[in-house]
């Protein structure tokens, strides 16, 4: 079986993010980017899966700038074993919106048959959260969201995800779309070695065009703004100070 | 000429970066109080590649040079210096097997040293004669049946008694006592060769969770098989096989300085006083700036001399100067960021504390700021004397 495991270049989440002056949105001049977080997770499922037998080829793939090689790169540094990039965008601030990326996956599909998609169930840019479920509707393929642990048993997965409230163990047929959340694994840190073999690794480099899908945005941003800066508290000398003060403020 | 790196070696360095940020530096503090060495976090290392860097391809490495491995050891000891200075003796002694040993030592001892699965240390230093193999007294006697017999006594020694230590390259009098000149023979001394043992670790002010013992070798009986190069070429050796750790010491001090910036800037960025924050007041302004002059001065001149090594270039003096000022530069660094951290940069919690100490002994060893300085008068031509 092949697994296709779509990864994002974004922002790294150790940067603070700032706001353009024009507030159309965020600054990425001169910004660490990385692989978003849940497809790193998602990269080490493919991996373990592969590893463990029951996965015989983990394709990645990105779509976005140029610059989206580096976060290809990355995945085959920790063990897919080529990779796809679509060129959809110059501009490193046009986000590719979750209806075109998953038009884009569905055609990749058509071509690559894979029998599972593992992706981050939400980039950290946007959180957006919804190419999967954009992506198992185009398809017809069924899905299982925000997993937490991953099985396959035969033409089967039973993946367990993390609803409100607690756990839900779902059995769905293959092929299938996966989404990652945050404890379904540790992502390995690529090896050095590994580093240095993914540049041999191929990568295909291809464009929205030639897919023939049209990536031009439906949303329109309105305006993008900094949270508001917490004020300052207050310092009280004792518990009754701190209920009276509570009691005040009218949220007791 | 260009200053840029290549796209491996910046892939090498944030790979090496983002990992000792995550797992290194937050337990670095423990370590220091604990001292003991972190078999695990060593050996993790390994597991990443680390200590492969520098040896060649068909021993198991990466073929890369001492330059990508002084980016590596800059980034670790950007997190822990103490760490860093356990893989670079361990990468320095085992390249010194892998440049002058033979296929059967190589073959033999190599394969987990370059792995990162075990360590090994080499041992110049003794206790009345520091580095001056002129004062040694161990003595490596010929028993005429092939075998030698090692007896003395080695001091300071680094990563020679930690639970995975495999081996140390011993330097002994190998000449007959009453020979005019003393020579000297690198032996390979497992660590259990019957003979052989470690004293117990010593209390130190700074790199408390890198193994440093004294040894003592009591009629410790080694083959031929244990001489790496040339018989009576021991000292030619751990000055010229060796000298990948001085630069390597560089790149140590390097990646402390740059931590100690790291830390004041931010916490200039952060604290208030006197209605603003730290970074406000010209004077702190003042001193950042000094702190990122002089750590990008010890940069590059450390990044030369490793670069010259890797093109074949023997230039002493280019060595000297990079191990002088990158350490020299470790201790004013560290010492310039406590000053910025106030009352809280004396505790033993604030990082820069521990920087000053473990950067102290790095303008000692490997040949001191002295001495050193001493090599930079010579290289220009002028008439230094060491005796």
């Amino acid at each position: 079986m092949k697994v296709l495991v779509p990864v994002k270049r974004v922002i790294d989440y150790n940067v603070k993010v700032r706001v353009k002056a024009d507030g159309s949105g965020v600054d990425l001049a001169n910004v660490k980017m990385s692989m978003n977080p849940f497809d790193e997770i998602a990269v080490e499922e493919a991996i373990r899966l592969k590893e463990a037998g029951k996965v015989e080829e983990v394709v990645a793939v990105s779509i976005g700038v140029k610059q989206a090689q580096e976060t290809l790169r990355t995945a085959l540094a920790m063990g897919a074993d080529r990779a796809i990039l679509i060129v959809a965008a110059d501009d490193v601030h046009q986000d590719i919106e979750p209806l075109a990326v998953a038009k884009l996956l569905a055609k990749v599909i058509e071509e690559e048959e894979p029998g599972l998609v593992l992706c981050g169930k939400q980039a950290i840019d946007n959180d957006m959260n919804a190419t999967g479920q954009m992506l198992s509707a185009l398809l017809g393929w069924s899905q299982a969201m925000y997993a937490n642990k991953v099985e396959i048993e035969g033409d089967h997965a039973v993946v367990t995800r993390e609803v409100d409230g607690g756990l839900q163990t779902v059995k769905v047929k293959m092929p299938t779309i996966i989404s990652t959340d945050l404890r379904l694994n540790e992502p390995r840190y690529a090896s050095l070695p590994n580093i240095m073999k993914a540049k041999k690794k191929p990568l295909d480099e291809k464009t929205a065009a030639d897919y023939g899908v049209d990536v031009a945005p439906r949303l329109e941003v309105v305006k993008t703004a900094e949270p508001p800066t917490r004020k300052a508290g207050e310092m009280v000398g004792s518990v009754d100070e701190l209920v009276s003060k509570l009691k005040e403020a009218g949220v007791v | 000429m260009h200053f840029e790196l290549s796209e491996e070696q910046k892939q090498l360095q944030s790979t090496i970066h983002d990992f000792a940020q995550a797992e290194i530096a937050p337990v670095a503090e423990d370590l220091d109080r604990k001292g003991a060495f972190p078999v695990e976090l060593f050996q993790k290392l390994g597991e990443m590649g680390v200590q492969s860097i520098p040896f060649p391809e068909d021993l198991g490495g990466m073929g890369l040079g001492v330059f990508e491995a002084v980016l590596a050891i800059e980034a670790l000891a950007r997190a822990d210096q103490s760490i860093a200075v356990s893989a670079m003796v361990s990468m320095a002694s085992g390249l010194t097997v892998a440049r002058f040993g033979t296929e059967e030592q190589k073959r033999r001892w190599l394969p987990e040293i370059v792995s990162g699965q075990k360590i090994c240390s080499i041992a110049g230093t003794e206790p009345d004669a520091g580095s001056d193999t002129g004062g040694f007294r161990t003595r490596a006697t010929q028993l005429g049946n092939g075998q030698w017999s090692l007896s003395g006594e080695k001091a300071y020694i680094t990563n020679a008694g930690t639970p995975i230590s495999l081996f140390t390259l011993i330097l002994a009098i190998s000449s007959p006592p009453e020979a005019e000149r003393k020579k000297f023979t690198l032996f390979l001394t497992p660590n259990d060769a019957p003979g052989y043992t470690r004293g117990k670790g010593y209390d130190k002010m700074g790199w408390r969770s890198s193994d440093t013992r004294q040894l003592y070798l009591d009629d410790c009986q080694l083959g031929e098989e244990a001489i790496v190069g040339e018989l009576h070429g021991g000292r030619h050796l751990l000055h010229k096989g060796y000298q990948a750790a001085r630069i390597w010491l560089a790149a140590c001090s390097l990646g402390l300085a740059q931590a100690s910036l790291d830390h004041a800037l931010a916490y200039a960025k952060e604290r208030r006083a006197f209605g603003g924050t730290l970074g406000q007041k010209q004077m702190i302004q003042q001193m950042i700036a000094e702190m990122a002059l002089k750590v990008e001065t010890a940069r590059l001149v450390t990044y030369r001399a490793a670069w010259q090594i890797d093109q074949g270039i023997d230039d002493i003096g280019a060595l000297s100067m990079a191990k002088l000022h990158a350490t020299e530069v470790g201790s004013e660094v560290a010492n310039m960021a406590l000053q910025v951290h106030g009352g809280w940069g004396f505790m033993n919690d604030c990082p820069p504390s521990r920087y000053l100490r473990d950067n102290r002994i790095c303008t000692i060893g490997d040949g001191s700021s002295q001495i050193q300085t001493l090599l930079i008068a010579r290289a220009l031509g002028l008439d230094v004397d060491f005796t």
